[in-house]
């Protein structure tokens, strides 16, 4: 069986940035297990490390509202620090520090709302069952190929 | 000529700083100074809110120690009700205390100290950061990784979250500890006490390489302050006030909370948002203490855990008197996590740790509470006062980073003065100037901004401001 995690990114405090929590919850419900947090941390390298693949699960501020875009991401050639860690960056830290490293994707939806409140916009709230649908098969596929 | 050489931003600390060295006409250091450049303000914008948000407000005010927050602001607020807590309650928050000790050491030690110790400060500073240690030393970040990760489990295991827990709650918390996670913490301790033993191992092996940092790294006669148990034990929750003179005697003992404006006042400088406290008997400067790590360890009469004793007792052979080099901060710093281990380990296995009563219910009874925790980087002092609607009137907080901020200019002066010879800015001169900084762990950020790969902007200046001479690196 694949190993597999979701990181859910955002802050569901503020609108749409809080779009990842969604999706990783979503998700979670289906028996993925799911990550949520405000920022990605350097600890989180050690539970990446464990797993086949990661899925981050977050907002952009660029695009038109409800945008979906599904990514492959590799580490970057610097790890990524504090408040300036991103998911690229923190693969870094899990190649550094373990000698490998998960395949790794980003689900991004594009906001049209962070302000100071809970919920989604309608455009990203109508955008969730397709990003769902995205993750789901990656997901899958990633299940299928360990199974092979 | 006088000149002045400016360090902005100072790096690898939590928060916004800045460092004046003033030469004289001889280009020897005639002063220095730390700037702390920015202001929160939580003092004044509480004012108005009920009591019972203070400690999730509190919390807010640090992203690293939101938990010593969150608890000094719970404590205080019981003392407002005017109600024992529960002891199931009391251990609780106690767990939870270590398990923010562990991480935030953690963090200090391996994320921004470590470098110097393991880089060399003289050592190329594109690599003399986290990221170089993660790769000359893979093994040894790994477990500081994993020491932070055991530290995050802990808070978000109790509080449901790992930044910002609102669990903690005026007159106990909010939930009990099931079975489950009480089984899942004890299965990790003996791992994360080797990591912890491990990692103390080390440092005591090379602590002889920094010789000449332990003789000139804020190593001057203070005042210790902070907290301990009524046996005069290592406390980080709950204790009474303890201070201590350089020379090792102990000059107020078992003091209690409400009783610190008694013997400590705050100073305001012109150049800085950070307050300087002081120790009143002794009036401004000459009642310059420190808290923190190094203090505790000097002023305490045991750890009270086997372990922590054992190491206890061996830093207190560095020096006949209390060890009054800041450098020992790291030293302290590492015997400390031993300690929280150790101490989470026997309180996780109390069985009355899973008593569900864990929050006294009470109205306010008392229109004044002070609160008192010994935070990873010192004593926090949280005193409030509420009008008879329960609404914030007045609020004071001395935090840890403030107890110790003429200790820290003191220090800078030190090091500034050993190391900086004359106009030219070298590499490793200014590098010892931030890292003694570094040694005291200050926390200044409070999570409202952007830390960790900043830019050094020395700038050596003439009278005027007119610009001699300026180094940078990104």
């Amino acid at each position: 069986m694949a190993r597999m995690l979701v990181v859910g990114v955002g802050n569901p405090l503020r609108e749409d940035d809080g779009v990842g929590w969604y999706l990783a919850e979503a998700l979670g419900r289906t028996g993925v297990p799911t990550h949520t947090c405000h920022q990605l941390l350097p600890e989180l390298a050690a539970e990446l490390s464990q797993v086949d693949l990661v899925l981050f699960a977050d907002a952009r501020a660029e695009g038109p509202a409800g945008q979906i875009r599904l990514q492959p991401l590799a580490p970057s050639d610097k790890p990524g620090y504090s408040h300036h860690l991103d998911a690229p960056g923190l693969l870094a830290w899990v190649r550094g520090l373990y000698g490998h490293c998960p395949k790794a994707h980003l689900l991004s939806v594009a906001g049209a709302a962070f302000g100071y409140r809970e919920g989604l916009s309608p455009p990203v709230a109508a955008a969730l069952p397709a990003a769902l649908a995205q993750a789901g098969a990656l997901l899958e596929q990633q299940e299928e190929i360990c199974h092979a | 000529m006088a000149q002045t050489i400016v360090i902005d931003p100072v790096t690898r600390i939590e928060g916004h700083a800045k460092i004046t060295i003033q030469l004289d006409a001889e280009d020897k250091v005639a002063d220095a100074r730390l700037h702390i450049t920015q202001f929160r303000g939580f003092e004044k914008f509480v004012e108005g809110r009920p009591y019972l948000e203070m400690p999730s407000l509190m919390a807010r005010i640090c992203g690293i120690c939101p938990v010593s927050h969150l608890l000094a602001s719970a404590k205080t607020c019981d003392e407002l009700l005017a109600v024992a807590i529960p002891p199931t309650a009391a251990m609780l928050r106690r767990i939870m205390h270590m398990g923010q000790t562990i991480q935030s050491h953690a963090l200090s030690f391996f994320h921004l100290a470590s470098p110097d110790l393991l880089l060399g400060l003289d050592g190329d500073p594109a690599k003399r950061n986290v990221f170089g240690v993660l790769q000359e030393y893979p093994q040894l970040a790994r477990d500081g990784i994993r020491l932070r990760q055991f530290g995050q489990e802990v808070i978000a295991l109790l509080g449901g979250k790992r930044i910002h827990p609102a669990w903690a709650v005026p007159g106990g918390v909010s939930a009990p500890l099931s079975v489950e996670h009480r089984d899942q913490l004890l299965a990790q301790v003996p791992e994360i006490l080797s990591l912890a033993q491990r990692t103390l191992d080390w440092y005591k092996g090379v602590m002889d390489n920094y010789r000449e940092e332990i003789r000139t790294f804020g190593n001057f006669p203070s005042l210790y302050m902070g907290i301990v148990s009524p046996k005069g034990e290592l406390e980080l929750y709950d204790g009474k006030l303890r201070i201590m003179n350089a020379r090792g005697e102990i000059i107020a003992d078992q003091v209690d909370a409400y009783r610190y404006p008694d013997y400590i006042e705050e100073a305001v400088e012109p150049d800085s948002y950070l307050k300087s406290p002081y120790y009143k008997p002794l009036g401004y400067q000459q009642g310059m203490y420190r808290v923190g790590p190094l203090a505790r360890l000097n002023l305490i009469d045991a750890c009270g855990t086997p372990r922590a004793d054992e190491e206890w007792a061996e830093f207190r052979d560095l020096e006949r008197g209390p060890a009054s080099s800041s450098f020992h901060y790291h030293y302290a710093r590492l015997i400390e996590i031993v300690y929280a281990v150790e101490t989470m380990e026997k309180l996780l296995r109390d069985e009355a740790i899973l008593d569900p009563h864990v929050r006294a219910i009470a109205r306010p009874n008392r229109a004044e509470g002070v609160g008192i925790a010994e935070a990873p980087r010192g004593t926090l002092i949280h005193h409030y006062r509420i009008d008879q609607n329960g609404l914030m009137e007045w609020a004071n907080l001395i935090i840890a980073t403030g107890h110790n901020n003429l200790a820290m200019n003191r220090s800078i002066l030190q090091v500034a003065r050993h190391f900086v010879k004359n106009q030219s800015l070298s590499e490793g001169m200014l590098n010892r100037v931030e890292a003694v900084v570094r040694a005291y762990d200050p926390c200044l950020s409070c999570s409202t901004h952007a830390v960790g790969q900043m830019p050094l902007h020395v700038q050596l200046l003439g009278p005027g401001g007119k610009l001699y001479a300026e180094v940078q690196r990104d």
